[in-house]
């Protein structure tokens, strides 16, 4: 009993120490986090880019064979779409010219609604789907700051900026259980009320619509645009389209589920909004 | 095999891994979910040593949470902390359930696994476990138990049990 009893204060010390030193070895990695996570981020870069290319490669030879006739039925869709789009374009330029040639009447020729945000572009090298963040490699080096928002090459709204490293970044999906952002949903009636709502996350590249007035007429494929209203987005940026409508006349307002236009096949190049709070 | 070695190939393969479940495997997720390959492989580790011994579980948990916080870009002491309380958990617990048998068993494997994933994702992204955690939850699972398979058939080769 006694051997059994000093056997075991002589081992107490070399337990205390090593639990020391694990706390301590912790406590150095949380004090000095941000430096660490840089200079990793830093040292795999190459190898974090050339596995998000070869995914991504990946992902689509699968999904071209996986999803073949889903493709050929989307493509033709699309251009029966674009064939309707083609003449509505035909249409605005007319429209245009004329808009342009009224204004030079005027004397307004410069029209302040067509200046072009400074971009900044980045490159993903990493991405968290089931907590909605992603990683660039522009950081506060590159004069990246938080909230700034962050767009595709489609000028469809990815997220913003969350946390800045020297040379990285986080960017906060829209789809992060904590992203709230508000939207309007585009209307083919241009003399309707606009409708105003929110676009909440809900982890997983998953989000949905809420805060709609129950008395607003909204349907599947109703197109959500940014409403500037919140001040971290500018206004009129891409977001989703409405899939289901949940309307429930005991509740005050109307939920929909919706489908994100962003999608990780085209998040390779991103662009970061750098002076829209300046404006 | 050197205790040291063990410990540089865990190290090189949790590196591996984190890279691969930040850059790679996002692009073959299923419906948002992508498998968390760091930590299947500390579960691993964890099952796969002496109930009684804590060097390799501890260790695996320190690596893991630092590259899962590294390349899932949370914070060191949340999921280093997370991952410790697994390791005592599973420890105590395969500690009462091998008193009769002596084995690796499968049933004791994936229900373990299960709640071990279940806790950690809970207390890492705090949310309702709804549709699509589960489907997250069961897709994790099939790779763990194919892993699990994996990970016995080189043991029974390399120690014989």
């Amino acid at each position: 009993m006694n051997v059994f009893l000093t056997k075991r204060n002589a081992m107490l010390p070399k337990i205390l120490i090593k639990v020391i030193v694990f706390l301590m070895f912790i406590g150095f990695l949380v004090l000095f986090q941000e430096q660490f996570k840089n200079f990793f981020y830093s040292i795999s870069e190459p190898l974090q880019k050339t596995f998000w290319k070869a995914g991504n490669s990946a992902s689509n030879f699968l999904g071209s064979v996986f999803y073949l006739n889903d493709i050929i039925e989307e493509n033709e869709e699309l251009t029966i779409k674009n064939r309707e789009l083609l003449e509505e374009v035909a249409v605005l330029q007319q429209t245009k010219i004329e808009n342009q040639a009224l204004k030079d009447i005027i004397g307004n020729g410069q029209d302040s609604q067509n200046k072009e945000y400074k971009l900044i572009l980045a490159e993903t090298i990493g991405i968290d789907g089931c907590q909605g963040y992603l990683l660039i490699n522009r950081g506060s080096d590159n004069g990246i700051l938080e909230n700034m928002p962050v767009i595709n090459a489609q000028k469809v709204l990815v997220g913003k900026i969350f946390e800045v490293y020297k040379n990285f970044s986080k960017v906060m999906l829209i789809s992060n259980k904590n992203s709230v952002l508000d939207i309007k949903i585009q209307k083919d009636d241009t003399l309707s009320f606009p409708i105003y709502g929110v676009v909440r996350g809900d982890s997983n590249l998953i989000a949905f619509l809420d805060l709609i007035p129950i008395d607003s007429e909204i349907k599947n494929n109703d197109i959500l645009i940014t409403s500037s209203l919140d001040g971290t987005f500018p206004k009129d940026i891409l977001v989703g389209k409405i899939t289901e409508v949940n309307k429930d006349d005991l509740k005050p307002f109307q939920t929909a589920k919706i489908q994100l236009f962003f999608n990780l096949n085209q998040a390779n190049k991103l662009f970061i909004i750098s002076d829209y709070k300046l404006k | 095999m050197a205790i040291w070695l063990k410990f540089l190939i865990l190290f090189l393969l949790f590196g591996f891994l984190g890279l691969s479940q930040g850059s790679f495997l996002p692009h073959f997720s299923i419906m948002g979910t992508t498998v968390n390959l760091i930590f299947i492989i500390f579960f691993l580790a964890v099952f796969f040593e002496e109930p009684q011994k804590y060097t390799q579980g501890l260790f695996s948990a320190v690596i893991a949470g630092f590259f899962l916080s590294v390349f899932s870009f949370s914070f060191f002491e949340k999921i280093i902390g997370c991952l410790i309380v697994i390791v005592f958990a599973i420890k105590y617990i395969l500690f009462l359930l091998r008193k009769k048998r002596d084995k690796y068993p499968i049933v004791y494997f994936a229900p373990l696994f299960l709640l071990s994933y279940i806790f950690f994702n809970l207390l890492i992204t705090p949310t309702c476990p709804n549709f699509v955690f589960l489907i997250g939850a069961v897709y994790n699972l099939v790779i763990a138990v194919f892993c699990f398979y994996l990970c016995k058939k080189f043991l029974i080769k390399l120690y014989g049990f």
